[in-house]
């Protein structure tokens, strides 16, 4: 008989230990401050969250922010779908997050001038066609030439987007082209050994190291998109209507480190290189100076011009997957209504206009 | 029909609506989660539907999808046949070559074959013959054994026949002991390819451009968790018919027996 | 026809000083001690003895399965080493192959001999004919009743035309009504295709019924005790007075197991 309570004690202990974890997404709500959860990637777009995180500015604040490293965007979304992360700081694939009318878009903080775009092998026959780009006459390639590629890049991330944008240039649409999909290092080096007809590059360090092996950048991603392409921050809708406060806090803390920090280029090199290299990358302070070249931090300055328009980059690339028909069309004002400038507006104490197409 | 039969059918075709009620319940009436995180039964019966005929967003139909997954799967299914059987009915039947492939093959069976992923990508490239590779060593092990034990079932008594009647040795072979082996190797076809079918899915996960786990790859991350359930019920019904048509052809070749 | 070593041209099959033992960890066991027989062509001589007493074993060693530890057995004057066609068996579990047809089982020999279709045909046509299986050529075996599945194995030694046909105890798992059925049966089939046969038995009404001879073994390590000629007619009668006189004599000198 004891022997039997002491077994089904020990089940009972087995089964709350074995489904501990499947409660603990949703079991934030305890005493003290609220946890925010914060994914973002080991890059240029995580750099001002993970710096407040580890110089304590949040802390300082009243904030319990735990940040969580993604690698790609991707992973960034379905984890916002499934609950494990509040708010993150996340490039293009954002979009989908804000098309499924589950996310809000909190303000873009950094923004790509240079190094994004699809890249090829100096032989290849795309670089034989210049100028058949509609507004670029910069852009090499063309319909044929374009028609039945294998690029290599990482699904649902800006690598597709830079794809995509080429490929419609020339009247073509994502489905005329195959993606394969990889992470980006592994990408690159499959690149190197002749894998796929061209590969999407995911911004720094990759260009450089494509630029490196003597690959030739056919499309820029500004040239082709004739967009502004900005990360920024965004989260899920129900933890930032229930947390007003403290995620005013973070945008404010966030932006803050970008304002006052960031504005010296030697801090900011030391700074991020220190936090890529621990995270399994090798840049060098060659690389560090070609990404601070080719990445703005957008603060106060930018978003105060009278130019500036909130959320031009999601609201644009929504735009261009619905024609390709990556997202339904019915769930783009999804996008324009997940524009949330309003917390920016507080912080700075101005009026920002949203953008419209 | 008989009384029994119907019932046995009307309880199975009752989990089915329960199944599918609860879900409902959960997500359409209830909204228990988002309909981004998981969506009604209706949704997806209507993008199921849809993927017949919209490449959105993956830029493939389901039906090209299906037919990219079962080429690789059956390439691979049908080089672990026409390997792993012979191998295994070798290895039962001779035992120099028995030990001569063994201690290789004790130590390749416990590895999983979508741990060869990373490996075949580096050998054989991006193309259909890595995956290939992959479906092909995690349906080639049950092949092996399955036909190892098999023959390993032949009677003495059956071989004395054999010697009595003046066969061979290679008769005794394709006479006793392949018979013997038959109803022990077409089980082994059958769990091969449930294990080629979950393998390719796996593989398609990586470095792939087509095909249903490619496809439920690209639906991940772009909040289209309708697509990925899709996926689901292709790769379920897909294996489901090519399990039937192997068990219509075992009990075709099996006839009689029992 | 060859003249064998003791010069008889009849002799089909005969062995000279024949002993068999086993050896195991626990030593040896002597099975069968200097047994020296002779039979003669369409001769029909039933082994007769004891259970356990090692009737299995002479059979093996007869017929080439099984090597003798001192002693020579000829088959047609020659040594036999190994099993051959000249000398079929019926095992005492029948042995069938259930992967077969009834035509299958019976055509077995001639296939593995590569004759012709259209002669392995004709010849278990005929043989299945005899035995009284006409129109359960395409049965498979499982679907048989025990009385038929004698029959099948009593058809396939035959069909195989061998010198000599050894029987172990083939009717031992049928009922007792089967059995009496079955003796009359191969008395029948033997009288219409006469064969050289060695029949092994327990059970001494079926010896008394079917013999030309009765070789009486002793208990295990197994002598030949006796030998009886039984010329009464036939087909015999259980009850004639004759029958139950030499039945009683016999079996008073048989010795009883333990
Ligand atoms: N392969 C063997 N190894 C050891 N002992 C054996 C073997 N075959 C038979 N025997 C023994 O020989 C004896 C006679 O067996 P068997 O010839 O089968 O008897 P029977 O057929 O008269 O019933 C038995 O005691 C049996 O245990
Ligand atoms: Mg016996």
């Amino acid at each position: 008989m004891k022997k039997r309570v002491a077994l089904s004690l020990l089940l009972i202990v087995a089964l709350a230990l074995t489904s501990a974890h499947l409660f603990a997404g949703g079991a934030s709500e305890t005493s003290g401050p609220v946890k925010i959860r914060v994914g973002t990637m080991p890059n240029h777009i995580g750099v001002p969250i993970q710096y407040a995180a580890e110089k304590g500015l949040y802390k300082e604040a009243g904030l319990d922010v735990e940040v969580i490293l993604f690698p790609t965007g991707a992973p960034i979304n379905e984890a916002l779908s499934a609950g494990k992360i509040d708010l993150a700081g996340s490039g293009m694939a954002s979009v989908f997050a804000l098309a499924s009318g589950d996310t809000y878009w909190l303000g873009d903080y950094v923004k790509t001038v240079a190094g994004l775009g699809v890249y090829v092998r100096p032989d290849s026959p795309v670089l034989k066609e210049k100028g058949k780009f509609p507004g670029n006459p910069n852009v090499y390639g063309s319909k044929e030439t374009v028609k039945g590629m294998v690029i290599l890049g990482a699904l649902g991330t800006s690598d597709q987007f830079e794809a995509v944008a080429w490929a419609q240039g020339f009247g073509l649409t994502g489905n005329d082209f195959q993606m394969l999909n990889m992470d980006r290092g592994p990408a690159v080096q499959a690149f190197k050994m002749g894998e796929g007809d061209a590969i999407a590059c995911g911004g720094p360090p990759y260009n450089y190291e494509l630029e490196a092996a003597g690959f030739v950048l056919a499309a820029g991603l500004t040239e082709v998109s004739g967009m502004d392409i900005a990360d920024g921050m965004l989260g899920r809708k129900k933890f930032i209507d229930a947390n007003t406060e403290e995620v005013e806090k973070f945008v404010e803390i966030t932006y803050s480190v970008i304002d006052e920090l960031f504005d010296s280029d030697e801090m900011l090199a030391d700074y991020a290189m220190g936090f890529y290299n621990k995270n399994g990358k090798n840049y060098t302070t060659e690389m560090m100076k070609g990404e601070i070249k080719d990445k703005d931090y957008i603060g106060r300055k930018t978003i105060s011009s009278p130019e500036y328009r909130f959320g031009s980059t999601m609201v644009g690339m929504g735009g261009f997957y619905v024609t390709d028909g990556k997202i339904e069309p019915e769930l783009e004002k999804n996008i324009f209504a997940s524009l949330r400038p309003d917390f920016l507006e507080k912080i700075y104490g101005i009026k920002i206009t949203n953008f419209t197409n | 029909m008989n009384r029994k039969l119907f019932l046995h059918l009307l309880i199975s075709i009752l989990s089915v609506i329960a199944f599918v009620g609860i879900w409902h319940l959960f997500t359409a009436v209830l909204r228990v989660v988002s309909v981004n995180t998981l969506p009604d039964p209706m949704k997806v019966f209507t993008s199921f539907i849809k993927k017949f005929s919209n490449p959105n967003p993956d830029g493939a139909t389901l039906l090209q999808h299906t037919a990219a997954s079962l080429q690789v799967a059956l390439t691979g299914y049908f080089y672990a046949l026409i390997i792993g059987i012979p191998l295994g009915i070798m290895m039962a039947w001779n035992k120099y070559i028995d030990r001569f492939v063994r201690p290789l093959f004790d130590l390749l069976k416990p590895i999983p074959g979508v741990a060869w992923i990373p490996l075949m990508i580096v050998i054989f490239g991006l193309g259909i013959a890595s995956k290939a590779a992959v479906v092909f060593f995690s349906a080639v092990v049950p092949c092996v054994l399955n036909s190892y034990t098999g023959i390993k079932q032949t009677k003495d008594v059956h071989l004395w026949v054999a010697r009595t009647f003046g066969a061979s040795h290679h008769q005794k072979l394709f006479t006793i002991a392949i018979p013997t082996a038959l109803p022990h190797i077409l089980t082994g076809v059958r769990v091969a390819l449930g294990a080629a079918w979950v393998a390719i899915v796996a593989a398609e996960l990586l470095g792939a451009t087509r095909g249903l786990g490619f496809m439920i790859q690209q639906s991940r991350g772009i909040y289209r968790t309708d697509i990925i359930i899709v996926g689901m019920l292709a790769i379920g019904i897909c294996g489901g018919i090519l399990t039937s048509i192997l068990t219509i052809i075992s009990n075709f070749l099996l006839k009689g027996r029992r | 026809m060859r003249v064998d070593s003791t010069g008889s041209v009849d002799t089909v099959i005969s062995c000279q000083r024949v002993s068999k033992e086993f050896s195991s960890k626990r030593g040896t066991t002597k099975v069968i001690e200097n047994i020296s027989l002779e039979v003669k062509r369409n001769e029909f001589v039933v082994l007769f003895g004891p259970g356990q007493c090692g009737k299995t074993t002479l059979m093996n060693v007869l017929s080439g399965l099984d090597t003798a530890t001192s002693g020579t057995v000829y088959s047609l004057g020659e040594k036999v080493v190994r099993p051959g066609a000249e000398r079929g068996v019926v095992f005492q579990s029948m042995a069938l192959f259930p992967w077969l047809t009834v035509r299958g089982n019976v055509a077995y020999g001639p296939k593995a001999r590569g004759f012709e279709k259209s002669v392995w045909i004709e010849k278990s046509d005929y043989y299945i004919n005899l035995v009284g299986l006409k129109g359960f050529e395409d049965s498979y075996i499982n679907k048989l009743s025990g009385g038929m599945k004698q029959r099948v194995g009593i058809a396939r030694a035959y069909c195989n035309e061998p010198e000599v046909l050894f029987m172990d105890e083939p009717f031992s798992a049928l009922d007792a009504q089967t059995r009496y059925l079955m003796q009359e049966e191969i008395m029948r089939i033997w009288s219409t295709e006469k064969r050289t046969i060695v029949f092994i038995t327990n059970n001494i009404e079926e010896a008394v019924y079917v013999a030309d001879r009765i070789i009486l073994l002793t208990n295990c390590p197994a002598k030949i005790k006796k030998e009886y000629h039984i010329d009464l007619p036939r087909p015999r009668d259980y009850t004639s007075p004759e029958f139950l006189s030499l039945r009683d004599e016999i079996s008073k000198n048989m010795d009883r197991t333990l």
